[in-house]
């Protein structure tokens, strides 16, 4: 089975906090990254000079690049809030199979063959006492068993929501330098030969900074397309006979009629 | 002290003790694991069918561990069945020694460990 990273600490907090933080700048970004390019929109549409087709024409590609590029960061973004909620789900997620299955488990695991609690327990010999520590020690091995597959779901599940986490860092990043990428530019746009300069100018680093971006985000996108072969040993560790015989819990009580369980008569034991 | 067994009924009746702890304390965790799914949108806050990154599944990630939940679940099922019933076999047990009124060798282990 594949090593993955534990998850750190016990408290999703963190985590959720480092994964929500991008948001708050983004909506912000994407109204000033809009705004500046309405403001470009305009300045061309009202512009006092008296431009050359040529000029017109190269205007007109460079506000289109800048639209496109525009048009993908909201779009990244737009997908991003869809999924927030859904991705903080996965990262608490990924801290519950540790709180809530791994450490009880493990608890159970380490206390189902020790029996220093239990002072006379040594006294039982024989072979119905030795029928129950063979029972006892299978469940032992089980309760183990689970302990291991619920940290690996979490550690599983925390290498997917870090990659998130990274994903957004990255964007939000990418969303800084699109909003950057008009201050200096738009300012120099003042006659009429610096208009269609300034406006390739700012095409081409809006162009940039998409391109570079959408590089980095896919990077981080190849980390879930590696959580896939992660996801093939969680498929083939399911197939675990001999703690887990069949996928199941093993039995220490047989199913079957109880033919004879009366021969002792009324159990004293409530729920039999 | 006969055939060289001993048997003290009291430590029996511990350890039965013992796993309906284990029963109560595996109930939350099997209710954890019934809890434990996800949406298909948890697994990338991105699109990736959108055209713009390398393009996968994200359904894989989603498919693979909702059977590793239902796999979980079924399995805490089992050991929520098991440790009450475990219990009740220790209980059989210790009864038997005491209705017997000493320790004696069982001879009908088979049917103590079946529901």
């Amino acid at each position: 089975m594949t090593t993955l990273e534990p998850i750190p600490g016990i408290d999703p907090d963190e985590m959720v906090q480092e994964f929500n933080r991008p948001f708050e700048q983004l909506s912000q970004l994407v109204t000033n990254a809009k705004n500046s390019v309405e403001a470009l929109v305009h300045h061309v549409k009202f512009s006092p000079f008296n431009l050359s087709p040529v000029a017109a024409l190269w205007i007109k590609k460079s506000l289109k690049a800048i639209k496109e590029g525009l048009a993908k960061v909201v779009k990244l973004v737009a997908d991003a809030v869809k999924h927030q909620a859904p991705v903080v789900s996965l990262i608490v997620q990924s801290f519950h199979w540790v709180n809530a299955v791994k450490k009880p488990m493990s608890n159970m695991s380490g206390m189902a063959t020790n029996w220093s609690s239990n002072a006379y327990f040594g006294d039982w010999t024989g072979t119905a006492a030795n029928l129950y520590r063979d029972k006892a020690k299978r469940q032992q091995d089980a309760m183990a068993a689970v302990t291991k597959k619920a940290e690996f779901i979490s550690a599983w599940l925390y290498k997917i929501a870090r990659a998130n986490v990274d994903f957004m860092v990255e964007l939000s990043g990418i969303a800084t330098k699109f909003a950057g990428a008009f201050v200096t530019a738009s300012i120099q746009a003042g006659s009429v030969l610096e208009l269609p300069v300034a406006l390739a100018k700012i095409a081409g680093a809006v162009g940039d900074v998409v391109t570079s971006g959408l590089d980095a985000l896919g990077r981080i996108v190849q980390r879930f397309v590696d959580a896939m072969k992660d996801a093939l040993d969680i498929a083939n560790d399911t197939a675990d006979q001999l703690v887990l015989p069949g996928g199941h819990w093993p039995q220490a009580v047989l199913p079957g009629p109880p033919t004879l369980a009366n021969r002792f008569g009324p159990s004293v034991h409530p729920g039999f | 002290m006969t055939d060289g067994y001993t048997v003290v009924t009291g430590a029996v009746r511990q350890e039965a003790t013992k796993w309906d702890g284990f029963a109560e304390e595996v109930a939350p965790v099997h209710v954890a694991a019934q809890n434990a799914s996800l949406g298909p949108f948890a697994f990338f806050v991105a699109d990736p069918t959108g055209g713009l990154l390398p393009q996968f599944d994200a359904g894989v990630h989603l498919t693979s561990y909702k059977g590793y939940v239902s796999y979980m679940e079924q399995l805490l099922a089992g050991a929520e069945a098991e440790f009450p019933q475990i219990a009740d076999a220790l209980i059989k047990i210790a009864t038997a020694y005491e209705q017997a009124e000493k320790v004696f060798e069982l001879t009908n282990l088979e049917e103590i460990w079946k529901e």
